[in-house]
């Protein structure tokens, strides 16, 4: 599965490039890698709700301080 | 037609604070005009009569003044130096038009030099005299693979009293043009090499102030750059139709307008996440498109390089800075090496995100970027155009 994280310009000034490191990091640690990976995506569209990172079809709001609590309630099920 | 693409720059005599040489170029619709021109001494006072006579030349050849009527101003308008009892200065006119026809004038410069492919060749002039000076005029052809390179005597005597006895010489420069035109070489990297030997043999101490001028005709580079939505969303297509089948490079900046191209072209915008950084948002690829990126923030970054870029005193420390792989470092090469003429297609349209309280850069601060990206381009001696989409 992939999670798209937007680096639209709203996006990057709210911390898209934060959010892509932990994810990069939670994924390392969790030895996820053969079935999860991030990359980024321009413009989701919903850039009222920057950070917008976009998961199983579905666009949500994430900051950098929730996106370990993003990680775990909702990346983590599907996947594992 | 051709582009006309010139290059020139100078060092100041040791010492000194102002040069002594001066170069002027008037940008016409069916050619360029260039006044190389040496003032008599160094310091203020050379510069002064540098500076004034190559900015009458050119300005009165632009306007379609005789080379007489010319002249005749120049002699009459500067101040006569109170030591010498002169009133002296010298110039070389380059006139080359986008066909590469090409007009000069000199007075009392080191001759031009016409090179091509590790050649030097002779260019047949007539004398003329003009208010007691004598004049040699030549109207020649160019083709692509010739360049000329006009010298002031700083030039010629390079090393004096230094590492030359004699200087470095015209039958020496001559040599060295030939050898560096061997491979197709750039105007840039032409009088970037030759002040450079000039400086080694000065040994950084320049007695004379020292310039050079390299012209050569070429194919325009042009880019089109993309930036912003389209006002209405009804003309997405039709627009991005029309951009691809322009003349030149692409360019897009921006998110959405990359979502848009990537739509009408039917492919998936792919991002290069190696090209991340904590300041510049990662650059994507679309096949037919020479470059992708984020578009405020980016350009932002591009406009301060490019600023540093433009300003004498802070270019040496930018370059360095230029060939980091970003998207801004990426766009502002792109502009400062592979582009004659910037179209800007600029969309209209209002991101309400981006008006949102908090967010800096909204609307109208991406109309300002834009016309400060616009205003340096062509501080670089490039044409430029906006289009609102």
């Amino acid at each position: 599965m992939v999670i798209n994280v937007c680096i639209g310009s709203a996006c990057h000034l709210k911390g898209s490039y934060d959010i892509i490191k932990i994810f990069e990091k939670l994924i390392e640690e969790n030895k996820l890698s053969e079935k999860l990976s991030v990359k980024a995506s321009f413009c989701l569209g919903n850039c009222v709700g920057a950070v917008s990172v976009k998961f199983d079809d579905k666009v949500y709001s994430v900051q950098p301080d929730t996106a370990n609590e993003f990680f775990e309630s909702v990346v983590r099920e599907k996947v594992c | 037609m051709f582009f006309v693409d010139t290059a020139y720059n100078s060092i100041i005599k040791y010492g000194e604070e102002l040069c002594g040489d001066h170069v002027e170029q008037v940008n016409l619709p069916d050619s360029k005009i260039l006044v190389l021109s040496d003032g008599l001494g160094s310091g203020v006072k050379a510069n002064i009569l540098a500076t004034l006579t190559s900015k009458i030349a050119a300005t009165m050849l632009k306007e379609g003044a005789t080379l007489e009527d010319t002249i005749d101003t120049i002699v009459h308008t500067l101040p006569v130096c109170s030591e010498r009892k002169l009133a002296y200065s010298t110039f070389t006119i380059i006139k080359v038009y986008n066909d590469g026809n090409v007009y000069t004038a000199e007075f009392d410069n080191p001759s031009i030099f016409l090179i091509k492919k590790g050649e030097s060749y002779n260019i047949e002039k007539e004398k003329r005299i003009i208010n007691e000076k004598i004049i040699y005029e030549a109207n020649f052809k160019l083709d692509e693979e010739s360049m000329l390179v006009a010298v002031s005597d700083g030039v010629v005597h390079a090393g004096v009293g230094k590492s030359l006895c004699l200087g470095w010489q015209r039958e020496n420069v001559e040599k060295y043009l030939k050898e560096i035109s061997q491979n197709n070489i750039s105007t840039k990297a032409t009088i970037r090499k030759v002040l450079h030997q000039c400086n080694t043999y000065y040994e950084g101490e320049a007695g004379d102030d020292t310039t050079v001028l390299a012209v050569k005709i070429r194919r325009q580079n042009k880019i089109n750059l993309f930036t912003g939505p389209p006002k209405n969303p009804d003309d997405d297509f039709i627009i991005v139709n029309e951009i691809l089948k322009s003349d030149g490079k692409v360019v897009v900046c921006g998110g959405t307008t990359a979502n848009i191209i990537a739509r009408a072209l039917n492919c998936e915008v792919e991002i290069d996440l190696s090209t991340m950084t904590p300041t510049v948002p990662p650059v994507a690829v679309i096949p037919k498109v020479e470059l992708v990126t984020e578009g405020v923030i980016t350009i932002n970054k591009a406009i301060e390089l490019i600023k540093s870029y433009n300003n004498p005193r802070e270019m040496p420390y930018i370059l360095p800075k230029l060939q980091e792989r970003n998207a801004a470092a990426m766009l502002a090469r792109l502009l400062i090496e592979d582009c004659d003429k910037l179209n800007l297609w600029v969309g209209q349209a209002v991101n309400p995100a981006h008006q949102a309280e908090g967010f800096d850069m909204n609307f109208n601060f991406k109309i300002n970027q834009i016309k400060e990206l616009a205003h340096l381009v062509e501080e670089m001696g490039k044409e430029v155009k906006i289009k609102y989409i």
